[in-house]
């Protein structure tokens, strides 16, 4: 893949990231009743039933952006083919291994898990 | 013949204050210089030295007047001492500066540390070693790529002032790597392709005359080249003709993605007229 | 004869590089935050994912006759001034680095950040001269405000100060 549609994908992944973050943040606060109110039980609950699935859009968003975040960092630090290649695997199955934990997270709370 | 306009009558008030810093020096600064000899093995040490400053005396001169008076051993690099050259590059007080266009009382510092370029080896003392730096610049093809250069050996092409004008700018550089040493990509990531490199880059791909934009960004577009840049903007800040590489590495991605109708409709300038060929060259 | 392999390797590195913003221009500043913030609010992202989907097992405690006293009592823990002064600072690095990225995304476009021209002395760059500059100067004070609310939401609301 070219390192240009990485970064477009980084850009458009940043863009949305600041769309649900800030929806996130709303239901955690105002849209909420308050903070100590939206993290009680019940409320936890029927944000995850309502909005399940925008909840897994985000985490889609912020898994790729965070890890391809993580893989330009660690690339500038040290460079070379092999190990290059090693952070590419580890920042994808760390990435992978993220995204399935969260994924389970939305899936609890939805009942299906 | 008019008449002569009235002479103005100006008392002129002679102000010992202008003569200060000429004939005797206006104070005496130290110079802490990075000391590095690799024949020697001794590794880094910083020489002291107290250098007179006289008004208008710049680093350089105060680095040949130490090289002259009191250390011969010290190794610098410069030439026309008019930045021109780009050959004196350091790191003054913690800034990249070209030595003959930095006075030492524009500093305002009763002391001035001396380094050599960052990132790039440093073969002794001040000088450092530019055969990566040329090696990037020459990667991007830093010279027009046309089809038509051969049948066109004796002819100009067409450019109007304004064309001029969009790569003007970046044409200015003199290659003394301060944007190089200033880079904070460069100072971890060894091959990504330097601010220099990449506005050169843009310099051809923005003239009007050029057709090779296709191979270039096939450089530019790949791990450590263009998207390692995160506009931290250094580049321009020490650039001593003020070539601003960052505007022209920014230019580069935008033609990748929200710009790109720049590349799809570029077309290369066309010759002047045969009535205008001119027999310089015999035709190949 | 010459000794290229004893030449010193002389890279500025993570601290003369990327962490030195200090003696040179705004955008420098900027970029260093960007960066911090970045590697900042990912690392808490890992572990937030971690802590909630380990937290969710609450609710299946619950459908198999649980009680959701699991999912409270980890609220109580959470509730003191350290956790809170540590989400209030995830915060202001997420709004930083949010309001920092649409400026990249912007200027990284080659828009505000001047036009080229032909040079003149005092020969000064002007992209640095943009308005992408004084796009950063109101992002870092908009970053603040909005770090101000989730002050109040997190210590005032959710503390009861």
């Amino acid at each position: 893949m070219k390192e240009s549609q990485v970064m477009i994908i980084q850009y458009l992944t940043g863009v949305g990231i600041i769309l649900l973050g800030a929806l996130h943040f709303a239901l955690l606060t105002f849209a909420g009743g308050g903070y100590d109110n939206a993290l009680t039980f019940v409320s936890v609950m029927g944000v995850y039933t309502s909005l399940g699935l925008v909840f897994e859009l985000f985490l889609v968003f912020l898994t790729f952006h965070v890890f391809n975040g993580f893989r330009k960092v660690l690339i500038e630090l040290h460079q070379g083919p092999t190990y290059e290649r090693t952070v590419t695997w580890i920042v994808v199955l760390a990435g992978a291994a993220t995204f399935v934990w969260g994924t389970r997270t939305v899936l609890i709370f939805l009942g299906v898990l | 013949m008019g008449e002569k306009p009235p002479v103005e009558k100006v008392a002129l008030k002679f102000d010992p204050k202008i003569l200060q810093g000429l004939g005797a020096p206006l104070k005496t600064v130290t110079f802490k210089v990075f000391r590095y000899d690799p024949a020697k093995g001794d590794g880094v040490r910083y020489s002291s030295y107290e250098v007179p400053i006289f008004k208008g005396t710049t680093v350089l001169d105060a680095l040949i007047y130490v090289k002259e008076k009191l250390d011969p051993s010290l190794t610098i690099r410069y030439s026309c001492r008019m930045a021109v050259c780009g050959s004196c590059g350091m790191v003054i007080n913690g800034r990249e500066m070209l030595a003959c266009k930095t006075q030492v009382e524009q500093l305002k510092s009763e002391t001035v540390v001396v380094r050599p370029l960052n990132n790039m080896p440093v073969s002794r003392d001040l000088v450092t070693d530019f055969d990566v730096f040329f090696k990037k610049h020459r990667a991007v093809l830093p010279h027009l790529i046309r089809d038509d250069l051969d049948v066109n050996i004796n002819r100009e092409f067409q450019q109007k002032p304004e064309e001029v004008y969009d790569y003007l700018m970046f044409a200015n550089c003199i290659k003394c790597g301060l944007c190089y040493s200033a880079c904070p990509t460069n100072a971890t990531d060894e091959l990504f392709l330097g601010p220099q490199a990449m506005s050169q880059a843009y310099r051809y791909i923005a003239d009007s005359r050029d057709d090779g934009h296709r191979q270039r960004m096939e450089v530019l577009d790949t791990k450590h080249a263009l998207w390692n840049c995160h506009f931290a903007g250094s580049c321009s800040d020490v650039c001593p003709k003020g070539v601003d590489p960052a505007f022209a590495i920014q230019q580069l991605k935008g033609m990748l993605f929200l710009k790109s109708s720049f590349l799809k409709r570029k077309r290369p300038a066309p010759n002047v007229p045969e009535a205008q060929k001119r027999e310089l060259v015999p035709e190949r | 004869m010459e000794e290229k392999a004893l030449e010193r390797r002389n890279m500025a590195g993570v601290y003369g590089g990327w962490l030195k913003f200090w003696n040179r221009n705004f955008e420098r500043w900027l970029y260093t935050m960007h960066r911090i913030t970045g590697v900042g609010v990912g690392i808490y992202f890992v572990i937030h994912i971690w802590e909630t989907s380990n937290a969710a097992t609450a609710f299946i405690d619950l459908r198999v006759g649980g009680s959701p006293i699991v999912w409270s009592s980890l609220m109580d823990l959470l509730r003191n001034v350290f956790a809170h002064t540590g989400l209030l600072l995830v915060a202001l690095a997420a709004v930083f680095h949010s309001l920092n990225g649409v400026r990249l995304l912007l200027s990284e476009q080659g828009f505000l950040v001047g036009k080229a021209k032909m040079p003149t002395y005092p020969l000064l760059p002007v992209s640095l001269k943009g308005a992408q500059r004084s796009l950063g100067v109101a992002l870092v004070v908009a970053s603040f405000l909005l770090t101000a609310y989730a002050f109040y939401q997190l210590f005032i609301v959710g503390l009861g100060w």
